[in-house]
């Protein structure tokens, strides 16, 4: 459903189309990207009627504007931009990046402590998406919003950094330094299920 | 180039995205082929193919419905017009006839489309704190899906009442059955979650679990997805404590509890699903494999218990396939294999076998 097939030829194809007046056209766009950029949007921001009023105001004055358009090379990566410029311009600043994301700096941190919480968190390691989901809530909101547009949208690390605002080798650190986090949890995470069928194959044979 | 992949590479490979996103069935043999061939590499694969799914997982659970997609797009619309309506004038007939049968068309697939909106309380509730038990009845034919104040989910059961808090208290979370239900609870570990059904209490911190206790029916079942729960009788009359009596449930695991004598016991599910994600259970392809091998793969595929002798079964090497077969189907085949036999003992898989020549 991301991209219901298309391509980036047909993103011309119908943004051409669309800046001739043409409602099918607009709508198509509309279609094909509201689902990616309302969800891109709240994570940014979790309020949802900021979101939609953001999604509003961009197409909106997209159709508005049609005629002073010019071709665009990438329309996702246009409509991506702009999405994100609305959001932020809409918020202020110190509101940018509410909970449950955290600052740069913070990092993840096992923080359950009771014994039946222990007992969760060895769940947690049968349960691997379950885990990264709880990891991916921990990682600075900004390294998670790199990740979503490298992996999930697959812009390149040039359009990455011209929609986040920072440099090329921003962009690229930011993704590196949150797949290292990754790999560190990993990691962690093995040891402790090493450790623990160790437990398990001592006791057993005891 | 696949020895020198780093996890980015993998996330960039087309033909990977693919085979993780699309999940064919004759690209799971190439990249069985690949985890075969570089075996320093299967952390970092497993590790690409997780991310690559929760990620998609993640910005899908973000999308809005479809309503709202309806709804926000009419809103655009009516904006644009208020200050363009010459547009609309420019336009050829046969453009505006297919712009309308495109918007019918669109709206009959929205309609047709199975509507997976779920109904959510309209405010916080949270913030008010009422002893007040909202009831809800499910009187419909199909199953109703109940958000609670906490984040929980409960699928009730056609002729299912339960029963909560409006606000639930600050240490506890509760809820009152009748019939039956699936629950998935959010994790907290501070507030324990409670279903109190007929004679039973089934405790939890953040798992998804089934009960059946119809007031009819003799028997109490807790059923086990994920996670784990504590299921005792509510009132004990050896310990003060009553869940001293119960037991302790993992997945695909069954507490029975009858009402006649006030006996709990545990027992295996009748299906056992997986309890890892799916695209990982497609690999379990085994080459000239040690049976101890097989075994521990099930045993983490479905987190059930199974008890065997390694030493008599060191000479047991099988060479399988197994897919889309259930637990105990699985369990025959291979112990068909290697001429073994199993049971079941206390939700557990007790291997019998005389070993391998």
């Amino acid at each position: 459903m991301k991209a219901i097939g298309a391509t980036d030829q047909e993103d011309q194809r119908y943004w051409n189309r669309f800046r001739n007046g043409e409602e099918a056209a607009f709508s198509w766009l509309y279609q094909r990207y509201v689902r990616v950029l309302y969800s891109y949007g709240m994570k940014i921001n979790r309020d949802s009627n900021l979101v939609e009023d953001a999604i509003h105001d961009m197409f909106t004055d997209l159709w508005r504007t049609r005629s002073q358009l010019a071709e665009a090379e990438s329309v996702r990566f246009y409509l991506f931009r702009s999405l994100r410029r609305k959001i932020h311009r809409s918020l202020r600043p110190e509101a940018e990046y509410p909970q449950p994301f955290t600052a740069e700096t913070d990092h993840w941190q096992p923080t359950l402590a009771s014994v039946e919480a222990n007992m969760i968190s060895d769940e947690e390691i049968a349960l691997q998406s379950a885990r990264l989901k709880a990891w991916l809530t921990y990682l600075p909101a900004r390294q998670y919003e790199a990740l979503i547009l490298r992996y999930y949208q697959e812009f390149s690390y040039a359009e990455i950094a011209a929609i986040m605002n920072i440099s090329e080798q921003g962009a690229r650190n930011m993704t590196q330094k949150a797949l290292q986090t990754l790999r560190r949890l990993a990691l962690v995470l093995t040891l402790c299920f090493l450790g623990l069928g160790w437990l398990l194959k001592f006791f057993s044979g005891k | 180039m696949y020895p020198h992949y780093t996890t980015d590479d993998f996330l960039q490979d087309t033909a990977f995205r693919k085979w993780v996103l699309q999940g064919e069935a004759s690209d799971d043999a190439f990249w069985a082929d690949v985890l075969l061939n570089h075996p320093n590499q299967r952390a970092t694969i497993r590790q690409a193919r997780e991310l690559l799914l929760t990620l998609h997982e993640r910005v899908e659970t973000d999308f809005p419905s479809e309503q709202q997609v309806n709804t926000l797009y009419k809103r655009i619309w009516k904006s644009a017009q208020e200050t363009s309506v010459r547009p609309w004038r420019q336009w050829p007939v046969w453009l505006a006839a297919a712009s309308i049968s495109l918007i019918l068309g669109l709206g009959g697939w929205w309609f047709s489309r199975k509507n997976n909106h779920r109904i959510s309380p309209d405010e916080p509730m949270g913030q008010i704190v009422s002893d007040r038990l909202e009831q809800v009845r499910n009187n419909t034919s199909s199953v109703l899906i109940v958000n609670l104040p906490d984040g929980s989910q409960a699928s009730l059961e056609p002729r299912t009442q339960l029963q909560y808090r409006k606000a639930f208290a600050d240490t506890i979370r509760e809820v009152f059955l009748e019939g039956e239900a699936f629950f998935e609870v959010q994790k907290n570990p501070d507030k324990p979650f409670l279903v109190h059904a007929n004679a039973i209490t089934t405790k939890v911190l953040g798992t998804s679990f089934r009960v059946r206790a119809y007031d009819r029916d003799q028997q109490i079942q807790v059923m086990v997805k994920t996670g784990r729960v504590s299921v005792f009788p509510t009132q004990s009359t050896k310990h003060q404590d009553p869940e001293k009596d119960g037991l302790i449930l993992t997945p695909n695991q069954q507490a029975t509890f009858t009402k006649a004598d006030a006996h709990i016991t545990r027992t295996l599910v009748e299906k056992p699903a997986p309890i890892l994600p799916p695209a990982e259970v497609k690999l379990f392809s085994f080459r000239n494999a040690p049976l101890a091998e097989i075994l521990q793969a099930i045993e983490k595929t479905y987190g059930v218990e199974i008890i065997f002798d390694e030493e008599q079964l060191s000479n047991c090497r099988l060479t399988t396939s197994l897919g889309s077969e259930n637990l105990f189907e699985k369990m025959d085949i291979i112990c068909e294999a290697v001429g073994a036999s199993y049971k079941l003992v206390d939700a557990r898989i007790v291997v019998d076998s005389k070993g391998c020549d």
